[in-house]
């Protein structure tokens, strides 16, 4: 590579998949959101629930990422939102969550999904902290190919 | 305490100036310096671990501007080849402005 000229950014952007990142902590949203930029994701983000499900109807993205931590867990508002209505439903949803404690997931559908919605809960996926962010891209590369 | 680019003194050096430049300028030439990476390699963008507790990160200056934090942590993995060409990319930058 030449250093004396500016790198190309190249045409990706054309096939780039829009992905809505959802997460109340700044420091997430910015870290994520930076890598995947780099990658040529388009992203669009949110740190309201409420106003991410509104970016979802407006953008239908092709992958929400909704952060949840134990204290946080308000982001998974936006999952069963999101199944009520028929334009949102099949958008797949990648759920970063701590390891610990075990059964949080359990815990937080008990608390934000009806008792007879558990089972409707459709291609919905998680990645557990810490994460290498490769293996991050490329688990989103299964979901959204 | 050592850094991990404290070897390569032209490297530390141009860290340095980058570090001293104006935030318009930094940010205008950040995303030249990550394209660079990419361009040569970009799955060295991607070899980061993200821990729950990211927001505790503030120990260096980088660490609350995610651009910055993302290019100086990718560089941990390049090899002597990629660190070169920054290098000279980084000085001809930071001498233009």
């Amino acid at each position: 590579m030449d250093s004396n000229k500016p790198p190309s950014n190249g045409n990706e952007q054309t096939s780039a998949k829009r992905l809505l990142l959802f997460s109340p902590r700044e420091q997430v949203r910015n870290v994520i959101a930076i890598g995947l930029m780099q990658l040529k994701y388009k992203i669009i983000d949110s740190a309201n629930p409420y106003i991410a499900v509104i970016k979802v109807i407006q953008h239908v993205p092709d992958l929400i990422i909704i952060d949840i931590t134990e204290t946080e867990k308000k982001g998974f508002l936006i999952v069963p939102s999101l199944q009520k209505s028929i334009h949102t439903e099949n958008i797949p949803i990648l759920l970063l969550i701590p390891l610990e404690p075990a059964g949080l997931l359990d815990s937080i559908k008990d608390e934000y999904l009806e008792n007879n919605s558990q089972g409707i809960v459709n291609n919905l996926y998680t990645l557990t902290y810490p994460f290498n962010f490769a293996d991050m891209v490329n688990k989103i590369k299964e979901i959204v190919r | 305490m050592k850094r991990w680019y404290d070897k390569n003194k032209e490297l530390a050096k141009q860290f340095e100036n980058f570090k001293n430049m104006h935030p318009k300028d930094k940010y205008t030439i950040i995303q030249g310096m990550l394209d660079f990476i990419r361009n040569y390699n970009p799955e060295i963008l991607s070899k980061f671990i993200v821990p729950l507790d990211i927001e505790k990160w503030n120990r260096r200056w980088y660490d609350n501007e995610p651009a910055f934090w993302l290019f100086f942590n990718s560089l941990k993995f390049a090899d002597e080849k990629l660190l070169h060409e920054v290098t000279a990319y980084m000085k001809k930058e930071i001498e233009s402005r």
